[in-house]
């Protein structure tokens, strides 16, 4: 099985396990990127896989890309940086517009890009503890890889405003109630809950029935 | 549209409070209440991040003098002519590009509600009162009320609001997510507090470039609002890098 650095990756029973593993906090740096784009380029491509589930190494899902990273644009630079960016929304696409399962198992802090990851997965389970925000607006950025485009399939402009402009962080009651997380568990039972949900609705899976699923099977 | 007396533009701060002003119920002279051109510059002002629409006194708005709307009704091409004005100004709000609140207290009826849910985010205090009346008059909304209440509160809400005509008190709108917040005196100071909390640290791009594109989510295809929200992104980007180096520098 091919190696990364930044994400353990493993198949079992049909399901395709992708873990970030950058402890402690999981921060996506520029490797992530190309490796999630790596990895997701041959997991959609074997056939043999049903469900995906996306979750992080140890107490946290991810504190998302690393702000040295997102202004290393320098103007000499500026193509590279664009096409790096566009490349990194086209790889959190595929999980969105997968038509297997994709789920998010999400404990601890969940932030920025990482909550954009999560936002692009069909489901999202998540721990008690998690904290779940869009801090881009507090240093003059935005969200750059869908977050603001899948968070509208699950909130209102309200929702969306207030999460995008005051960067506040939600708890787990809190996203939960404005639709952004499907079921709260607790920590220890986060992946479980997830491979068991993966295993009842991988078979005849259509997107179309989330509320469907959700409803019988979480 | 012809320009009217009716509405107070104020600037507080980062935020222009917008006032429909015909009290005592300002009711609206005509449904393009004020023109997408003064919003417009409004919204284009740089000092101003964030819009309030309020009313003069103690109401927002009780919504259409149905007495004009009747004579006005006579000749089917002004009436088409205005409430496509009004309709089209209301999707401006809901499309602009800076964050609007609607600051509610008393009446908020018919096309006062319709105004209402064209704003983004909406408060109101614990003595306002919702309806639309329309059907008592065998009426309809007619500026895109319906479209917004059916997406904002769902069918059932919106079916019972609708067909009955039944006002329904502040506690119940908040139910019904026809206003978020509910503030128990001071409502304009409630959504000048929140709104400025909320933009005035931040530079009025990153603002116009974060609402533009939670515009595309909702009305752009897929793959264009992914592009656009990326473009935007790097454009930041750029800008702040090169912020930052200078002030290294």
């Amino acid at each position: 099985m091919v190696k990364y650095q930044t994400i353990n990756w493993r198949f079992e029973d049909h399901i395709g396990f992708i873990e970030l593993n950058s402890p402690p906090a999981n921060s996506m740096n520029k490797l992530f990127f190309y490796e999630i784009h790596e990895l997701s380029d041959m997991a959609f491509h074997d056939e043999r896989l049903k469900a995906l589930i996306i979750s992080g190494t140890g107490r946290h899902f991810s504190s998302g890309a690393d702000i040295r990273d997102l202004l290393s644009f320098d103007g000499e630079n500026t193509h590279q940086a664009r096409d790096f960016y566009i490349a990194n929304s086209r790889t959190f696409k595929r999980f969105y517009m997968a038509g297997i399962p994709v789920i998010a198992a999400i404990k601890g802090v969940c932030l920025g890009s990482a909550m954009e990851l999560a936002m692009s997965c069909h489901f999202r389970i998540a721990a008690e503890n998690i904290i779940m925000g869009f801090p881009e607006a507090g240093y003059n950025l935005m969200t750059g890889c869908g977050g603001s485009v899948y968070l509208s399939d699950y909130t209102d402009k309200k929702t969306a405003i207030e999460l995008m402009l005051t960067g506040k962080n939600l708890n787990a009651q809190d996203a939960r109630q404005t639709g952004l997380v499907d079921k709260i568990v607790r920590r220890k039972e986060v992946m479980a809950k997830a491979v068991d949900f993966a295993e009842k609705i991988y078979k005849n899976y259509n997107p179309k029935l989330r509320n469907y699923y959700i409803g019988k099977y979480m | 549209m012809k320009e009217t007396a009716n509405v107070v533009v104020e600037k507080n701060g980062c935020i222009a409070v917008i006032r429909i002003n015909n009290p005592p119920q300002n009711y609206l002279p005509s449904p393009a209440f004020i023109s997408v051109d003064k919003l417009n510059s409004i919204a284009e002002d740089e000092d101003i991040k964030g819009v309030i629409i309020t009313g003069t006194g103690r109401h927002f708005s009780a919504g259409a003098d149905l007495e004009k709307l009747f004579e006005t009704a006579c000749d089917a091409d002004i009436l088409t002519k205005e409430m496509t004005a009004g309709s089209q100004l209301l999707d401006h709000i809901f499309g602009l590009k800076i964050p609007v609140v609607a600051a509610i207290t008393g009446a908020c009826l018919g096309g006062g509600l319709e105004i209402a849910m064209a704003c983004h985010i909406r408060f109101a205090s614990a003595k306002s009162l919702f309806a639309f009346p329309e059907i008592n008059h065998g009426l309809m909304p007619g500026l895109g009320g319906i479209a917004r209440m059916v997406k904002q509160s769902g069918d059932h809400h919106a079916i019972s609001l609708l067909l009955s005509g039944d006002i329904i008190d502040a506690e119940k709108a908040l139910k019904y997510n026809i206003v978020h917040y509910v503030s128990d005196d001071d409502v304009l100071g409630a959504s000048l507090k929140y709104l400025k909390n909320m933009v005035s640290t931040k530079p009025k791009n990153v603002i116009c470039s974060i609402m533009q594109a939670i515009h595309n989510a909702n009305k752009l295809p897929l793959h264009e609002a992914l592009h656009e929200e990326t473009r935007m992104f790097c454009k930041l980007a750029l800008e702040e890098a090169q912020r930052r180096k200078s002030e290294i520098w």
